[in-house]
């Protein structure tokens, strides 16, 4: 593997639920809890896994929009845990991330012109100049192309659009300053197949072109075989595996991730479809999670081990890494 | 199936929606109508930005832009919807006709608990207490497969994921058993398992209370699953309707080919670029004179220059010259 | 939270003592204990100044010496009005100001909240252009013309006519002395400071609700089949609340702290405007110091109740701070 440009090590976010006066006291929520990956430049990471399973916290504290409450991230090779706004500024032209909900990401008040270019504006050009007028002119016409916004929207507010092309203008405002890493937090789930094979390709052609980096967060699987060179899938706040994509899928590891592919729809009349695994068992909440493995009280394969021992994220064979005592072959 | 039944739930008629704008009216939904028969699941697919939300807005009469003009009829249970004053439309929404919406965050008033946002519906419509319908909000989260939901209700929507944030949508909308469901996209936050879970709360609304359920998505594997009927649009306009199977074993217009073919697939081969259709979908203040489609189809010919009404094949409509003609797409 | 947040508070306000103190007793150039005796003092009560302030003491002793005055024993003293002791009249002053302020309070309150709220309903017809030019007329007149005018019109030019027979003569009757009287001889000051403030905040919510009616979750609201007033109370208004409850916090501090000076002139009430007012023409030191702390002191505490209440509207801003 080529030297990572994105790193977290033993990363943890826990949020505190409930004050002092609230029945019960305060709570702590782990939403991240030693989480542990790195992005190697110019490969695509696809992130997966259960709804509130901490994928979007995690997007946000590796590009530093939250503080962490514990271990490590590093970028380029240098760490910025603990780096203050001032000191982040100068990396933020690298370092994006497109939003999950796009609407309550872009400020009602302000024209999709100056949304999109908006980063172009307080952020120095190459050379430390400020861009020209004409310069960020050019850009914007050039981002609403590539994700297919007609100019004639130059002028609306983001209320006036559909909600794909909402999150399309969080695209564009991205890659305005062509980043080195980009965070895509569910980027593509509100646009049409169509639309959304587009982006992908234009995804995949900006890494062609200039290396960018991508952590793919998504819930749709077929989208991140698609895009993603390795996968990690979480569970409850930790990574339970990690691997090459095609391996991953064809022979998942971990019991969650194999019943996570079994619940996906198919829609190509060819593609016969799993044998679906229902999850049985209550979701666990991250405010107390299970001892042992925390997937153990809906894993099908749990054994007495399991619910003791928590199970650490080992080589499992063929480049896959999976925190599971009794793994697939 | 239901095509045939005596009396829809809901019929819309040349529904028109469009904004005015320097460049004169624009129109968004052009002459739309479509039929819901009593306990069908219509799906409806399509472009992003086509009119799918702006017309199911339409039916719930919150189209409230002062841009906005709405031709065209919809009538519901044979009651005019349109020009009906606010009082009666008041207790319509919400109780017969329920709406999921697209974008959770910004649809949640973000200073109240989910817990509150929820009982307040079923307030509205029930006599039930403050403390009924708060434990009511605890069970509709509950049967959403909310980990913990006696203390989730009382979380606002910020400190929720985005797939928790939609399924306290979700249940808000199920909470009082609409006869008509109108679900914009409920399930694009949602991991597949959760989906799954959400898909069976869907028909089990129709089972239990005969409900029929206007399913927006653009998860063609979604569609699979679930849907009796679909409906394609493009550029405000109906391109193709019909029964699921027909409509995914031979697909009549060449948009929804382009559509089927878009999506990534989750076994075989994975191509280096998705089939993307080519083209950008026409803005709505320059449409090209005849079929919508046209600058992007590949088998544009003469005829093509008048817009083609909707021909019957087999139990599809489809609207395109090709029908006609004997030609498949 | 509280806790640190009075915590804050308190230091604060020891800072700002201090700087006020420097500012009246350590400016270098200028013998001190010459200001607070006043214009053609004595040598007598030069001497008299000098020790009761401990000026041949150490600054820091000064300090103390200053505050153990202001806030345990009480008993500052100005020497221009030869022995008027400043706390208690400061004492007396704030039950005025208090009085005229939360009177007006309540009058712009709820006039703005009635006209705001009716503009954004009626937005864009004549009613909300007719409100909203009002608003402005009301924002751009002075108050002290506004004052003057009324009592033109009540005190003298019409003063016989039945309809303003009733108003007394200038000043102030405590509440425990004759409510009616109280209330009587305050409504007209009411009135003359609240009009800047409902014009100012009528537009004001005027524009908040505009925009959260912009707001995806209204419609959410009414897709719920709520009415439209509730939808408007607990929905729009609510979450504009946030603006408006934290503009009069700091409306009201800046008040109390000696803002309504004009009115209380022009309507000769003995408020702690008042107060500074003759101080000031009179270049009495020590009330001078004890006002400005005082409104200082008010100005933080509004701020920070504002913060209160704005963590209390707003869940998004009092759970970041957990
Ligand atoms: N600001 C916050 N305050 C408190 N808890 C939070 C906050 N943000 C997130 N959480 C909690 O952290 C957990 C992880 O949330 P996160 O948004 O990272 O999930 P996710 O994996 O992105 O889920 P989804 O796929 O549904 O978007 C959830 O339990 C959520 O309730
Ligand atoms: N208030 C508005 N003013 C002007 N144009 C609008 C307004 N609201 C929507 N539109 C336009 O109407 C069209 C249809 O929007 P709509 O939200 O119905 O799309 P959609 O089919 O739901 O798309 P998506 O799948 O992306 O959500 C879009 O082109 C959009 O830009
Ligand atoms: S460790 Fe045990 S409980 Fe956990 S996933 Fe593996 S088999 Fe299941
Ligand atoms: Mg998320
Ligand atoms: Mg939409």
């Amino acid at each position: 593997m080529t030297a990572a440009l994105l790193e977290a090590e033993n990363l943890s976010k826990h949020f505190t639920l409930g004050g002092r006066f609230s029945p019960g006291g305060p709570q702590v929520l782990r939403a991240v809890d030693g989480v542990s990956l790195a992005v190697a430049r110019g490969e695509t990471l696809g992130l997966v896994g259960e709804s509130g399973c901490g994928k979007s916290t995690l997007g946000r504290c590796l590009v530093r929009l939250y503080d962490v409450s514990g271990g490590a991230v590093r970028f380029e090779g240098r760490d910025i845990t603990h780096l203050g706004e001032g000191a982040l500024r100068p990396l933020r032209p690298r370092l994006q991330m497109v939003f999950q909900d796009p609407s309550s990401s872009l400020n009602p008040r302000r024209r999709v012109a100056d949304l999109i270019t908006e980063p172009l504006r307080v952020h120095p050009g190459p050379g430390g100049r400020a861009r020209g007028r004409g310069e960020i002119r050019d850009r914007l016409h050039d981002l609403m192309d590539l994700v297919g916004l007609a100019r004639e929207h130059l002028d609306r507010y983001p209320h006036e659009f559909s909600g794909g092309q909402r999150q399309r203008i969080g695209i564009a405002r991205a890659l305005a300053l062509e980043p080195s890493l980009i965070v895509a937090d569910e980027s593509v789930s509100a646009l049409d197949v169509s639309v959304q094979a587009q982006i992908i390709n234009l995804f995949m052609d900006l890494q062609d072109r200039l290396g960018i980096t991508y952590l793919f967060i998504a819930h749709d699987l077929s989208v991140v075989r698609q895009i993603s060179t390795r996968t990690a899938v979480m569970y409850l706040g930790s990574v339970v595996e990690t691997g090459d994509t095609e391996t991953l899928f064809h022979r998942p590891a971990h019991p969650y991730t194999e019943a996570l592919l079994s619940a996906v729809p198919v829609a190509h009349a060819g593609e016969a479809r799993r044998r679906r695994i229902v999850l049985k068992g209550d979701v666990p909440s991250p405010l107390n999670p299970p001892p042992g493995c925390r997937f153990h009280t809906r894993c099908p394969k749990a054994q007495e081990r399991c619910r003791i021992e928590p199970p650490a994220l080992r080589d499992v064979g063929d480049g896959r890494m999976a925190a599971c005592h009794f793994p697939n072959e | 199936m239901p095509e045939a039944a005596d009396e829809p739930l809901l019929r819309v008629e040349d529904l028109c929606v469009s904004f005015r704008s320097e460049r004169g009216l624009l129109r968004a939904v052009d002459r739309l109508s479509f039929t819901v028969a009593p306990g069908e699941i219509l799906a409806v697919v399509g472009e992003s930005g086509s009119g799918k939300s702006l017309t199911s807005l339409a039916v719930m009469g919150l189209i409230d832009d002062p841009n906005a003009v709405l031709t065209g009829s919809i009538r519901y249970r044979g009651r005019e919807l349109v020009g009906l004053p606010r009082r009666e439309l008041r207790k319509v929404r919400g109780d017969e006709i329920a709406m999921i919406f697209q974008d959770p965050m910004s649809a949640m008033t973000p200073v109240y608990t989910i817990g509150w946002q929820i009982a307040e519906q079923v307030q509205a419509h029930s006599r039930l207490t403050r403390r009924q319908a708060r434990a009511r909000a605890v069970d509709l989260l509950g049967e959403m497969g909310m980990p913990n939901p006696a203390i989730q209700v009382d979380r606002y929507p910020h400190q929720l994921s985005g797939g928790m944030r939609q399924r306290a949508m979700i249940a808000m909308a199920l909470s009082c058993n609409p006869s008509l469901l109108i679900a914009d996209e409920p399930t694009t936050a949602l991991d597949v398992t959760v989906q799954a879970q959400i898909l069976r709360l869907v028909e089990q609304l129709r089972r239990d209370h005969g409900s029929s359920i206007v399913f927006i998505t653009h998860d063609m594997g979604v569609v699979a699953e679930i849907a009796d009927r679909v409906m394609v649009m493009y550029a405000g306009k109906v391109v193709e309707r019909g029964p699921k199977p027909d409509l995914f074993a031979t697909p009549g217009h060449p948009y929804t080919v382009g559509l089927l073919d878009s999506i990534p697939p989750m076994a075989g081969a994975k191509p280096r670029r998705l089939p993307a259709i080519p083209g950008a979908p026409p803005s709505p203040a320059d449409r090209p004179d005849g079929c919508p489609f046209g600058p992007r189809c590949a088998h544009r010919h003469d005829s093509c220059r008048v817009d083609p009404p909707l021909y019957r094949r087999g139990r599809q409509d489809v609207s395109c010259t090709l029908v006609p003609e004997g030609a498949d797409a | 939270m509280l806790l640190r947040r009075l915590g804050e508070m308190v230091f604060v306000m020891a800072g700002i003592s201090v700087l006020v103190f420097l500012i009246f007793f350590a400016t270098p150039g200028a013998d001190p204990a010459a200001r607070i005796a006043g214009r053609n003092a004595s040598p007598d009560v030069l001497a008299a100044v000098r020790h009761d302030f401990g000026f041949d003491q150490p600054l820091w002793v000064q300090y103390l010496l200053l505050m153990k005055r202001l806030f345990v024993t009480g008993d500052l003293t100005s020497f221009v009005n030869r022995g008027q002791k400043v706390i208690p009249s400061i004492l007396q002053a704030v039950p005025v100001t208090l009085s005229l302020l939360i009177g007006a309070a309540v009058l712009w309150v709820a006039v703005s909240v009635a006209i705001g709220v009716t503009a954004a309903l009626t937005r864009g017809t004549i009613v909300d252009r007719a409100l909203m030019i009002l608003g402005l007329v009301g924002v751009s007149m002075p108050v002290f013309w506004v004052g003057e005018v009324a009592n033109l019109i009540t005190q003298s030019r019409y003063h016989d006519s039945w309809f303003f027979s009733w108003v007394p003569a200038l000043g102030y009757v405590p509440l425990t002395q004759d409510p009616v009287g109280w209330f009587k001889a305050l409504v007209i000051p009411w009135v003359t400071l609240a009009i800047l403030y409902i014009g100012l905040y009528g537009r004001v919510l005027r524009a908040s609700l505009i925009e959260a009616y912009h707001e995806d979750f209204i419609r959410t609201a009414r897709a719920k089949g709520l009415g439209e007033g509730r939808v408007l109370v607990r929905h729009a208004l609510r979450t504009s609340l946030v603006t408006f409850v934290s503009l009069f916090g700091l409306d009201f501090g800046a008040l109390v702290g000696g803002g309504t000076l004009l009115t209380e002139i022009v309507f000769g009430l003995q408020g702690v405007g008042f107060l500074t007012f003759n101080a000031l023409q009179n270049l009495d030191l020590p009330v001078i110091m004890a006002t400005v702390m005082y409104a200082s002191f008010f100005v933080v505490a509004s701020n920070a109740v504002v913060d209160l209440l704005y963590a209390a509207l707003d869940p998004r801003v009092r759970l970041a701070r957990a």
